[in-house]
């Protein structure tokens, strides 16, 4: 995705051309939606979302400096909007000290269960407090770079990674046994 | 283990497609949002006088309640309330009573004019 066709889309935009807007929605509908959907695990509300943010991005475009990539400025205020908007309606969580671990991580053949494994981790992802699972989500969405997790929650790099490491920890408490049993699929 | 596995698990996510109207309808609420009139600004320079003015009326008042109530303070519990512009107001007026009717008048004045004032800006065109 090319930086200079956003600038040079935003810069119609401003200039009173509404349909160039189109084709910054084409470039990143997916990445938006798909971030929506990792904070809210609901494929419908994650499209209204990021309707949302495209719609606030719109209306805020004059306020983008040039010194950001575009891209990082709209996920800065999709993440501030997602954020928001799952404080203001939650969406649905188990606490984490109802998450629970399979009862046979081990399948009967000694292999691991992967699918089962992921989904409990995930769970247990989602019922981790809110700052913990912001930073969690936002670092692996951004594919584990850390500066940009940090760009988009609007917080210093060592906050998040403070936060990363105790989301971590969290995590490991919660599933130890899950989290320990060998790969032997992979061996 | 530990952070390997964490990271390998967080970080195969299944990618989300846009559903096919995601786009068309996005942009049907950018056209909206586009036909929209831009708000109108609010008018400090028509407002700007009338604000120094109640500022000024407002600071006026506040110094003479407070030069009011030192007298008030000074006077014995039987003797007249006397700022001297009220007891001459209330003369020209033909009140010579209690001082609690001029301060009725007065409070009455300006809630007419502050009235009249407001009115008188809302009916002009911006």
């Amino acid at each position: 995705m090319s930086a200079s066709e956003d600038q040079a889309d935003v810069a119609r935009v401003l200039a009173g051309e509404v349909s160039a807007y189109e084709g910054i929605v084409r470039r990143w509908q997916g990445p938006l939606i798909n971030l929506a959907y990792r904070f809210c695990r609901d494929r419908g509300r994650a499209e209204e979302l990021a309707q949302e943010a495209f719609l606030r991005a719109y209306r805020a475009l004059s306020q983008w400096r040039r010194d950001a990539v575009f891209s990082t400025w709209l996920f800065a205020l999709a993440t501030n909007l997602y954020r928001s908007e799952l404080r203001r309606i939650p969406a649905r969580t188990v606490p984490l000290e109802d998450v629970e671990e399979p009862r046979d991580p081990r399948a009967a053949d000694g292999g691991v269960e992967d699918d089962d494994r992921d989904r409990a981790v995930r769970r247990a992802v989602y019922a981790l407090p809110a700052k913990y699972r912001e930073a969690l989500v936002l670092f692996y969405f951004h594919e584990m770079d850390v500066p940009c997790a940090a760009n988009s929650l609007g917080l210093p790099e060592g906050t998040v990674k403070a936060r990363l490491f105790r989301g971590r920890q969290l995590l490991r408490g919660k599933l130890p046994q899950l989290l320990a049993a060998p790969r032997l699929k992979e061996a | 283990m530990s952070h390997d596995e964490i990271d390998r698990i967080l970080s195969h996510e299944e990618e989300l497609l846009p559903s096919s109207g995601f786009a068309a309808a996005v942009m049907d609420a950018v056209r909206r949002e586009a036909a929209v009139p831009a708000p109108i600004p609010f008018p400090w320079k028509r407002a700007l006088p009338g604000l120094v003015v109640a500022v000024l009326t407002l600071g006026l008042v506040g110094w003479v309640f407070v030069v009011g109530t030192e007298q008030v303070a000074r006077q014995s519990a039987d003797s007249q309330l006397s700022v001297p512009w009220l007891s001459t107001l209330m003369q020209l007026l033909g009140l010579g009573g209690s001082s609690a009717t001029g301060w009725t008048i007065v409070a009455l004045v300006l809630a007419v004019v502050s009235v009249k004032f407001s009115l008188r800006s809302g009916s002009q065109r911006v």
